[in-house]
């Protein structure tokens, strides 16, 4: 200072400097102190006039700008958010630590002067100019826009900006950004949720519905509405379910549903629901599921209705289908047991209709032949007994009375059967090899009909090998004691076997594997054996053929538990 | 003497076997009787027959059998077809074969007597 002072007296110029000086109260303060000489015409200093201006508060109001400016600086250098400015025309002016980290850019520099438009997204990019020049119309603005970083990142950013008039008198945006990339993308998963839920609960084909903890309904999805044909309105609240019930599921529904909003249990319940696409009640299954906190205490009711009225009415028509089917087997049992009665007692008629017929004709000739007549007339009284011995013994067979039974031989039985059949045995080429005990004990049976049984197993195991031509047809009868005080007789073909699946089928009247047959042989011998307190079984051979065998006991009458079972 | 036309009658069962030849003779014609298709073509019969009264349902050869078997042999015997069984459905099949008629048991003489006389045609010599 004194310097200055010094040079200003040797060299005759003038000065301007500033310095603290002294007041009379021994503070120090800041003046001006300007000097300049006074010369005369030859040039020569005559004296220096020193002017001295106090300006300690314009000092100090600098200073106090100097230190505020540097705290701006600090705080926009270390905000998080983006802070620039940005010309008229896209320039970018100043932008803070933030900004070219969110930029992507190494450094501040590399920023600036780059066009900031340049960052913006193409989609984006006009719709930031016309922000941009609005704010340097002396707008202010808020913007959501994305960018592109410089290292190709995508980001979303929303600034809010205002016009700064800078010293030369231009206008230009001085803009705070913030990356809300993260926020949006949260927001965007947040929608997804909420569309996917809405979409899910829309567009399930079922009823969906909440209610609060004492039963108030407070949701029901669309479809619930469309159901109904109610709005929401109409269906929230306690109570407003049973608008859509069934008066007569009414009392029922309620009294389970308090009860499970008592109990915490869950509800369940078949009531008829107004369906208002065809103004008819609808048999409905509906369900509901309490949401507990971690006390056990009932936040939330969660439901769903699910309309089963078509399956319902399935399972009731294939209840009745199967009714009639069970109805249609058993007209059908009839129908065959009738045709075959009917082929039993035609032939003793066809015989008296021929005969009486003759007769006739051999009284009317001329003269008449008395003595034929005679013997026609016999033949008819023969027939007529015929037929009604097929009636009493179909009786016998089908009325449940008691067997006629007489203590015989199972052995003796089989041998009749055997001859009876052997022509046509033989005719169908089958050897047969009897292996009879010679131990059998005595059975209480029914002759006649054990031999039926004897006779359907045997035709049925000839008819089995009929197409047997690669070997013998070799068919093997069998007795022996069985236990249980038991006998047992046993057929065994090579024939074409017995399916797994239709060993119990071939037990049903009308089931048959043959071309010719009504398929009711077996269905009654198995009822024989049974009246006998019997068995009668069939299986698939190891090798070829098949195997039915009936078991039956000595006595039925000393052995009626059996029979029970 | 005129030759009187020969029905044969094959049926396994015996009362018609029986009762068959005695009405057929009583109309007139000469009868004889088989018990089976088997017998039937073993006898010396068979080209003597005019008409044949075929049991349908028989243990072994069955009258359709023994029908197919003569149209082989080309014997071209009129039949006529008895059954004991209702089953009205095998009639059209039978006459389609070539059968003059399917009687059901128990027919009636006159019936008998109109389906022999369609099958003998104008050769009959029924009347008795």
């Amino acid at each position: 200072m004194l310097q200055i002072f010094t040079q200003g007296i040797a060299s005759g110029e003038p000065y301007d400097f500033e310095a603290r000086l002294r007041r009379f109260d021994g503070a120090y303060r800041w003046f001006q102190v300007r000097g300049l000489p006074l010369r005369d015409v030859g040039g020569a200093i005559l004296r220096w006039y020193t002017l001295l201006t106090d300006i300690d508060e314009r000092r100090r109001a600098e200073d106090a700008l100097r230190h505020s400016e540097a705290s701006l600086r600090a705080i926009v250098e270390t905000t998080p958010e983006c802070v620039h400015v940005i010309a008229r025309d896209g320039t970018l002016l100043s932008v803070n630590a933030a900004g070219a980290e969110m930029a992507g850019a190494p450094s501040v520099d590399l920023m600036l002067g780059r066009n900031f438009y340049d960052f913006v997204t193409p989609e984006d990019r006009e719709r930031y100019r016309a922000f941009n020049e609005s704010i340097c119309a002396g707008q202010k603005g808020f913007l959501e826009f994305d960018i592109v970083r410089m290292d190709g990142a995508r980001r979303h950013l929303e600034t809010r900006a205002a016009p700064l008039r800078t010293d030369d008198g231009t206008v230009v945006q001085l803009g705070i950004a913030r990356d809300i990339t993260a926020r949006k993308q949260a927001e965007a998963r947040l929608r997804e949720s909420e569309r996917r839920l809405r979409e899910l609960t829309e567009t399930i084909p079922v009823m969906l519905w909440s209610a609060t903890p004492d039963g108030a309904i407070d949701y029901c999805n669309g479809r619930f509405l469309e159901y109904t044909g109610l709005d929401a309105e109409q269906l929230m609240g306690r109570g407003a379910f049973t608008k859509v019930l069934h008066p007569d599921d009414l009392d029922r529904t309620v009294q389970a549903w308090l009860s499970c909003i008592r109990t915490g249990a869950a509800f369940q319940a078949e009531v008829r629901k107004f369906h208002a696409a065809d103004t008819a009640y609808r048999w409905c299954m509906v369900n509901a599921r309490p949401l507990l906190d971690e006390h056990g205490r009932i936040l939330k009711w969660y439901g769903t209705v699910v309309d089963m009225h078509d399956w319902r009415q399935a399972q009731e028509e294939l209840r009745h289908t199967q009714e009639k089917l069970a109805y249609m087997m058993r007209v059908t049992t009839m129908g065959e047991l009738t045709a075959s009665i009917a082929h039993e007692v035609n032939q003793p008629l066809s015989g008296i209709m021929t005969n009486a017929g003759t007769c006739l004709r051999m009284l009317a000739a001329d003269p008449p032949d008395v003595a034929g007549a005679s013997e026609t007339v016999r033949r008819t009284i023969r027939d007529a007994h015929r037929a009604s011995e097929v009636i009493v013994r179909l009786r016998a067979l089908f009325s449940g009375k008691e067997l006629t039974t007489e203590s015989m031989d199972l052995n003796e039985a089989t041998l009749e059967v055997i001859a009876l059949s052997m022509d046509e045995l033989q005719r169908h080429r089958v050897m047969l090899r009897p292996e009879l005990a010679g131990d059998l004990p005595l059975v209480t049976a029914n002759r006649v009909q054990l031999q039926q049984v004897i006779l359907n197993l045997l035709r049925n195991a000839a008819d089995a090998m009929a197409g047997v031509d690669d070997g013998p047809r070799q068919l093997l009868i069998r007795t022996e004691r069985d236990e249980g005080d038991r006998v047992r007789l046993t057929v065994q073909d090579v024939g074409v076997g017995l399916e797994p699946h239709v060993v119990d089928k071939v037990f049903q009247a009308f089931y048959t594997t043959k071309s010719s047959g009504m398929g009711i042989g077996l269905s009654v011998s198995r009822s024989i054996i049974e009246k006998h307190g019997g068995r009668l079984w069939g299986e698939p051979n190891d090798g070829p053929g098949a195997t039915f065998a009936f078991s039956i006991p000595r006595d039925p009458a000393r052995t009626t538990d059996a029979v029970a079972v | 003497m005129v030759q009187r036309s020969l029905v044969s009658v094959v049926d396994d069962d015996e009362s018609v076997r029986e009762s068959l030849p005695d009405l057929l003779r009583q109309f007139g014609f000469a009868a004889q009787a088989f018990s089976s298709a088997e017998a039937f073509l073993a006898s010396e019969f068979v080209s003597q027959t005019n008409c044949l009264i075929l049991d349908i349902a028989m243990v072994g050869m069955s009258g359709p059998d023994l029908q197919q078997e003569l149209t082989r042999r080309q014997q071209a015997i009129p039949i006529v077809f008895i059954t004991a069984h209702g089953d009205t459905t095998v009639r059209p099949r039978l006459l389609a074969l070539g059968a003059t008629e399917c009687l059901f048991k128990p027919f009636s003489d006159d019936a008998l007597l109109e389906a022999l006389t369609q099958a003998l045609g104008t050769r009959s010599t029924c009347e008795p």
